[in-house]
């Protein structure tokens, strides 16, 4: 009895990341992160199984559904019924994931290295990483927001200082002013 | 205890409802959304002129890029060894020195124009011409690109509406306008009238350039494939990351 009410309670908090924990867990998890791949590089080990691995340790922290309705924008979201919502989550975060996975055999041994932190709002953090082949650095930046239960998410991307959510908004306010909500849902679902 | 457990379990039920957590976002989430509104503005996502052509010419660079372009270059890849692509790549790079530190000196960018003419001469001589960047892979010196459509961004010029070139791809009018002035500028031209000319007349010019882009795209083949999977709509999606890529080259 008493483990189980110790493991909900834990369940509960593991994951929710603290303002003085986000650069530890960032630094520690994506480290993790370049041994998998590097591991995988030498095994020959499947995209698959090497996403599977990443998402369990990046996924508590990535808040996908407000991703979802970011990339969407909050005048469409309003709208939209309560399925809707479920089923665009759900595609869309699909999709993000499958964008990350088919990248993952472009992994040449670079290093990732987590450069700092930057509060840029009182309930807003950036944290900046460096990604860096022998040539090259490129800049990958995590921001995150703060709930009202003062827990850290991430909430968008950026690579080289393009947002992801920020193209998603492009093309998704592009294509419906084209076709029906409904429709792009579809898209969504035959591309992913 | 059971007692004790029920109640953690409605607390957490409580915590996780999908009602409380929806009111509690709600009013948190229009500053989420006039963030990024305030980027699609700046991005200019709605003047948009010309995006009939655009779409048009962007369905004709992927066309190119696929079934010519890519191609071309992986025949090119199969025949050239990979040393040999570098190092005529390095070449390339290297004669662009004259753009890259005309802009950064019109950005009194003295620090990195200083850094340009190091690596310069460094890869101009000890690097044989250029061949081997031995700037960066010995002294770890880093090239600053930087082209005049930045310099006129660097002095707040707006990118203006958007523009997709015939196989260039995405652009916009300030850049198209920097990238004629650097055409005028760089010695990879040919300009009959000006007193210094790489080349001795425009065919080779045009060859020069021609061998320089397949053997660019010899090295990063599948990018393009790779990038142009996560589009839902292609030219939307190559806008925007054109569009949010230069605001970021500027604004270093």
């Amino acid at each position: 009895m008493k483990q189980i009410i110790i493991s909900i309670l834990l369940v509960a908090n593991l994951f929710a990341l603290k303002e003085n924990q986000i650069q530890v867990f960032m630094s520690k998890n994506i480290n993790k992160v370049v041994q998998i791949l590097k591991h995988a590089k030498e095994n020959n080990i499947s995209t698959s199984i090497v996403s599977q691995k990443i998402f369990k340790i990046f996924d508590p922290v990535f808040d996908y559904k407000l991703m979802a309705r970011l990339a969407i924008g909050g005048r469409v979201w309003r709208e939209l019924n309560g399925d809707q919502k479920a089923e665009f989550t759900k595609l869309f975060t699909k999709r993000l994931k499958a964008s990350y996975k088919a990248k993952l055999d472009m992994y040449d041994n670079q290093v990732i290295i987590v450069s700092g932190i930057d509060k840029i709002k009182k309930n807003r953090i950036l944290l900046l990483s460096e990604i860096a082949d022998k040539k090259q650095k490129y800049d990958i930046t995590y921001k995150f927001y703060r709930n009202s239960k003062d827990q850290w998410y991430i909430y968008d991307v950026k690579l080289l200082g393009v947002s992801i959510i920020q193209t998603y908004r492009a093309q998704f306010s592009d294509e419906l002013k084209k076709m029906s909500f409904d429709k792009l849902l579809q898209k969504l679902n035959t591309k992913s | 205890m059971r007692y004790l457990f029920l109640l953690l379990l409605t607390l957490s039920f409580t915590y996780a409802s999908p009602l409380a957590k929806q009111a509690a976002s709600n009013a948190d989430f229009s500053s989420f959304d006039s963030e990024f509104e305030a980027t699609d503005a700046t991005n200019q996502a709605e003047i948009d002129p010309l995006s009939g052509y655009n779409r048009v010419m962007t369905n004709f660079n992927d066309f190119f890029y696929t079934n010519l372009l890519n191609p071309t270059a992986r025949a090119y890849k199969a025949v050239v060894p990979k040393p040999a692509r570098k190092g005529i790549d390095n070449i390339f790079n290297n004669l662009a020195y004259p753009l890259r530190l005309l802009n950064n000196l019109l950005q009194f960018k003295f620090k990195y124009s200083f850094i340009e003419t190091q690596r310069f001469l460094i890869n101009s001589t000890i690097g044989l011409a250029g061949l081997v960047d031995v700037a960066n892979d010995k002294f770890n010196i880093k090239q600053h690109q930087e082209d005049f459509g930045q310099t006129l961004g660097h002095y707040g010029v707006g990118g203006g509406f958007h523009i997709v070139l015939p196989l260039l791809g995405p652009s916009n009018l300030r850049d198209s306008v920097g990238l004629v002035v650097d055409g005028l500028v760089s010695p990879m031209t040919y300009i009959q009238s000006r007193g210094y000319n790489l080349f001795n007349n425009n065919s080779e010019a045009i060859s020069a350039k021609t061998v320089q882009i397949i053997n660019y795209n010899s090295l990063h083949i599948g990018e393009y494939e790779k990038l142009k999977k996560d589009a839902i709509d292609l030219y939307p999606f190559l806008k925007n990351i054109y569009e949010q890529r230069r605001k970021k080259q500027i604004s270093e």
